[in-house]
């Protein structure tokens, strides 16, 4: 990070001195005039942008950037957007498109943004490149898709020390279905350890796309950026669409805003949108007038003429109250000149990964807590929630997710901008199963689950994982201890391979992430996406404490694993459980045949040995203090413990 | 006499007529006419609580033990003895004169007790002063109980049989543990040879009642030792024994140490063991097990702990030592130069004391708190004549679960109707704490009083 600001910096003095030295002589020579760095061209240019007219689509260019995480996908935005002059150099900051305060620091982006840049190109025309950037998480491979699915090409980033990653495979996989033009850039030429022609042999190998051409650049430094917007410029088709067919505009994002109403982001493929102009959501069928259209600079910047046209990203408001009247995918379209069919949307965000989300404490009002949701939900389309009661949290919300990184950072986000602190259950996927009359049903909560559920069957995820071929061995028994099943081995490059397996999603869940990169030494990646349902031997497994089944701690596991998943979670409850009066015997039971038990030894001594004159205040005290610990307890069954522990136990985070 | 008996009966009834009421307005207690009545009965109960009882610290020590979070003062500190000595002696005189002006007629004394820190390492005389001093004021009884806590090492024949002559009649001896291992760890300033040298001298010099402290729970020790120790002890005879499980304070260098029941302290059902095995061994021995920690032979009970544990009143004198008077109860400072201004405050204040009396809902859970730690526990009649029927129903409903899973012994009259509650030996006393909560919670804890509580502490 210093290193580049000490490059910027520099930059920059090279800019002023130039600056000074031309104030010095009061006279610029043609020549220097001709030789001027494509940022000043391209700034010039800017100023005298009119961002209110419409651009020609022969001059625009759509495209995002698509790479493994930390693959330098947000770093090479922001060069774009300073090499092109598109921020003003004392507003600009890193990741500047990452503007949610997890998403700068945990350096991650979780939101697809989009933004206009202006570029001169060599040959000497102006092109307007519409940049829209992409998380890079498993977890928001959804965000992906839909960015790809508004652009024409797509940059993708390829570290050149780190080489072709899982994820590097999956996004180019969208990118191909998509159809969409793809330029290979090599990030990080700058390291030692970069191997920048073994990596172009590595996307020729794996990807199947020619990367002799690829741009050879360093985010971090600024190498290589002019190349990459030339061949943005070259290899990227224009848009098609006719600007005077019926209207036809692909929302690829959306949010809404509490004093606005949802702004909601398109793409216009045909025709175009006017304000004032009425318009019809395809797939809801909800009909809007449009109240103000712009583009993004990526700041909002309303257009004065009100005209977004074919080829052309912008956004718009139409007083719509509910992002469910604007669903992402679907097709805007005119109401007097309407087109017959919609541009093919994607399917809708499915939530992949649930838990329960309670009030740590009554004094948080499920109502609080129901507000946020939605709230929430208006900005992150892919959250579905329904509430739920539990005899052991109360009353509460069962979540549906992405996936967990996902979940980690909804929590996050209620915790900080709602001020709610939850307790969450353990996280699960949605089961499939059969009752005993051989109804199917399906849920997530396996304390919802009934005794006599049956032919269970559970989500599959397709598993990438690309490692150095040296931790092969213990990357395959990794993933045999969790259920998966190899379907491919091949080499991506000479000591690096691409392993593909089918795993339970739920496997996936708990720390398996982890365990990957611990047993690569952090060289592995991973990227997973949904397969099918599977059936598969499971059994639901009840937790008893001190007799009775607490619904909280029930779980779903393959039946192989019923016995050691039941002794681990006794054992993590004894830890847990403080000693009582009584002696607590804890159970693990599948359909109540018990498969492991234990006990905790009743209390025995809790006793103050001397109390004589002086002792007597102290005593009171003592045993005011113990009873206020006591108030602040929480009820598992007949036991109680304390709230650390009780929310350790059950998000069986032991 | 009669005069002053009337005079002394007005000033109470108006006296306790008063903080009940208030306290019970407060309380949002419901207020009936019996209680009223009752308070009235009460009145010539009261009259007679005057305290029959003293203790008086001593804080000089040659060391601080690792566990001892008392107000001592350890190593040579003879040079404060006595100013130390005066200021006690000042503060007698001022407050029983005090007294002396306020009832005309103090009660015959019938405990005295130096406890401490060390007062065996006190020369006799300053012993003898005070002595003197209350007896300026106050009688003793023909049949006083006047004990020393006396540490071995700490005094030789002589010294003891100067104390016999003083009239001290019971002698308190630290003795801890009779493993010399287990005494150098917990910094005890003597060895097991220098235990038996004490007794034997102590019994030389003519006391007929000894009790003896021993300590269980101590780090590294095992059920075997701490069964050595019982025995050592039964074979000296004693007529007294106290047997503390260490209490792990935050100050003291064990609670910096260690944790409760975590390696090397003995774990919670070791510990435990151990308090089971002195007390069925003891009793066993013809001991009477009548505290939680105290085991008596017969007519050698402690009178002056006793007095503690009925929530009767005392006096108490020098640094640390807490009085409870007039239903004052009060603690001294700590420290040796604020313990001297406060003694000239007393004193310009003519003797009385300055601090809230206790409330009848604290008194309720004193009596709560300290009749249980008895073997003879409470009286429910007598609970529900002081503190109001109300209370003691509750109190009763919350011992039930308890009596029914053995922990609390319930006596019953002939009509099925419950007199007394009292702990169960062993089981009931080792959950002392715990049962505690669950009746007080029940029951003077319940919502308003412990607002109320709160508010006034």
């Amino acid at each position: 990070m210093s290193l580049f600001r000490c490059k910027s910096l520099s930059q920059k003095l090279c800019f002023y001195h130039w600056i000074d030295w031309r104030k010095l002589c009061s006279y610029v020579p043609p020549d220097i005039q001709k030789g001027l760095s494509a940022s000043q061209r391209a700034s010039t240019n800017f100023l005298s942008v009119d961002n209110n007219k419409p651009v020609d689509k022969e001059y625009i260019r759509n495209f995002s950037i698509i790479a493994h995480v930390d693959h330098g996908k947000s770093t090479l935005a922001d060069r774009l957007l300073q090499f092109t002059g598109t921020i003003a150099p004392e507003k600009f900051r890193d990741q500047y498109l990452d503007n949610m305060d997890i998403e700068r620091e945990r350096g991650i982006t979780i939101k697809m943004r989009a933004t206009r840049l202006w570029y001169r190109s060599k040959d000497g025309s102006c092109y307007l490149l519409n940049l829209i950037d992409t998380p890079g998480h498993v977890d928001f491979s959804y965000e992906v898709s839909r960015s790809l699915a508004a652009v024409e090409g797509c940059l993708l980033v390829v570290d050149a020390s780190q080489g072709v990653q899982a994820q590097t495979i999956a996004n180019v996989d969208l990118a191909l279905e998509n159809n969409l033009e793809i330029v290979p850039v090599l990030n990080k030429v700058d390291l030692a350890t970069a191997e920048p022609d073994k990596v172009c042999q590595e996307i020729s190998q794996v990807i199947g796309i020619d990367a002799s051409r690829a741009v050879r650049a360093s985010a971090k430094f600024g190498i290589g950026v002019e190349e990459i917007l030339e061949e943005i410029v070259h290899l990227i088709p224009p848009p098609q669409g006719q600007v005077d067919a019926p209207l036809q505009a692909l929302i690829f994002d959306s949010y809404f805003d509490p004093y606005r109403g949802v702004v909601v982001f398109i793409r216009v493929r045909n025709g175009e949108i006017r304000t004032g102009m009425k318009v019809k959501f395809m797939a809801t069928g909800v009909e809007h007038v449009v109240e103000q259209v712009g583009i993004l600079t990526p700041d909002e910047v309303v257009r004065t003429s009100g005209v977004l046209s074919c080829g052309e990203v912008g956004f718009i408001k139409a007083g719509i109250k509910s992002l469910h009247d604007a669903p992402v995918g679907d097709t805007i379209t005119g109401c007097d000149n309407p087109t017959q069919s919609p541009l093919k949307g994607y399917k809708p965000a499915k939530s992949m990964v649930f838990c329960g989300l309670y009030p740590a404490d009554s004094s948080v009002l499920f109502e609080n807590l129901r507000s946020a949701l939605e709230k929430l939900s208006l900005n992150d389309s892919s959250i579905s929630f329904q509430p739920e009661s539990s005899s052991v949290l109360g009353k509460g919300f069962r979540v549906g997710f992405l996936g967990m990184l996902h979940m980690e950072v909804v929590k996050e986000r209620l915790k900080r901008e709602y001020e709610l602190e939850l307790l969450t259950s353990a996280p699960s996927v949605v089961y499939k199963f059969r009752n005993l009359k051989g109804e199917y049903f399906m849920e997530s909560n396996p304390s919802k689950i009934p005794n006599d559920a049956r032919h269970f069957e559970e989500p599959y995820v397709k598993l990438d994982i690309v490692c150095p071929d040296q931790y092969n061995g213990t990357i395959l028994d990794l993933c045999q201890n969790h259920r998966a099943s190899l379907e491919d081995m091949r080499y991506v490059s000479k000591g690096r391979i691409l392993l593909k397996f089918l795993i339970p999603l739920a496997e996936v869940l708990t720390n398996f992430y982890d365990q990957v990169k611990s047993r690569t030494r952090g060289f592995g990646s991973m990227d997973y996406e949904f397969h099918s349902y599977r059936s598969s031997d499971l059994v639901k497994l009840d937790i008893a404490v001190a007799g009775d089944v607490v619904e909280g701690l029930s779980c779903v596991v393959h039946r192989d694993q019923a016995y050691s998943k039941g002794k681990e979670i006794i054992e993590k409850l004894k830890k847990y459980i403080p000693r009582h009066q009584f002696k607590v015997v804890l159970q693990a039971m599948i359909s109540a045949k018990v498969i492991a038990s234990d006990f905790i030894q009743p209390l025995r001594k809790d006793v103050l040995a001397k109390c004589y004159g002086g002792d007597v205040s102290r005593k009171k005290k003592l045993l005011e203090r113990q009873k206020e610990g006591k108030e602040k307890l929480r009820q598992l069954g007949k036991v109680r413990l304390s709230p650390e522990a009780f929310a350790a136990v059950v998000a069986q985070k032991f | 006499m009669n005069s002053s008996k009337t005079r002394q009966l007005a000033w109470t009834f108006i006296h306790h007529f008063t903080t009940a009421t208030t306290h019970m307005t407060r309380c949002k207690l419901p207020m009936s006419y019996e209680k009223l009545e009752y308070v009235n009965s009460k009145v010539e109960n009261r009259s007679y609580a005057l305290p029959k009882s003293v203790y008086i610290h001593i804080p000089f020590c040659i060391r601080k033990c690792f566990y001892c979070d008392f107000a001592v003062i350890a190593g040579d500190s003879s040079h404060w003895y006595d100013n130390y000595i005066s200021y006690i002696v000042r503060e007698i005189e001022s407050t029983l004169s005090y007294f002396k002006r306020k009832y005309q007629k103090l009660p015959d004394l019938e405990t005295v007790y130096f406890g401490g820190g060390t007062p065996s390492l006190l020369p006799t005389i300053y012993i003898q002063q005070i002595l003197l001093s209350l007896q300026k004021y106050i009688n003793f009884a023909s049949d006083v109980e006047l004990t020393v806590e006396m540490d071995p090492g700490t005094f030789d024949l002589s010294k003891a049989r100067e104390f016999f002559a003083l009239g001290v009649n019971r002698v308190s001896v630290g003795v801890q543990s009779f493993d010399d291992t287990l005494l150098q760890l917990c910094g005890r300033s003597h060895n097991s040879k220098e235990i038996y040298y004490a007794w034997d001298t102590l019994r030389t010099a003519g006391f007929t009642n000894l009790s003896l402290d021993l300590m269980s729970g101590l780090p590294n020790q095992s059920l075997e030792v701490f069964k050595d120790s019982i025995e050592k002890a039964i074979s000296l005879d004693p007529e007294h024994l106290s047997c503390y499980d260490l209490i792990l304070e935050g100050s003291t260098p064990f609670g910096k140490k260690y944790q409760s029941g975590v390696y090397p302290l003995p774990s919670e059902d070791e510990a435990a063991a151990m308090y089971i095995f002195a007390s069925c061994r003891l009793r066993e021995r013809g001991f009477e097990h009548y505290e939680v920690s105290n085991y008596g032979k017969p007519k050698y009970l402690s009178k002056h702990n006793q007095v503690y544990w009925k929530n009767q009143s005392y006096y108490g004198f020098g640094i640390s030592a807490t009085s409870y008077t007039e239903m004052k109860r009060f603690s001294r400072p700590r420290k040796l130069l604020s313990y001297f201004d406060w003694v000239k405050r007393l004193e310009m204040q003519n003797g009385e004391v300055e601090c809230p009396e206790e409330s009848l809902q604290e008194q309720a859970v004193d009596t709560l708190i300290l009749g249980l730690r008895m073997k003879q526990g409470i009286s429910i009649d007598e609970f529900e004549k002081q503190y109001g029927q109300q209370v003691s129903w509750q109190v009763m409903e919350a011992a039930q679960p308890w009596i029914e899973s053995g922990h609390i012994l319930g006596k019953y009259n002939c009509n099925g109707q419950l007199q007394r509650i009292a702990l169960q030996d062993p089981n009931g006393f080792l959950l002392q704490n715990s049962i505690l909560i669950s009746l007080l919670e029940k029951s003077l804890w319940n919502k308003s009083s412990s607002k109320y509580h709160k508010a006034q502490s």
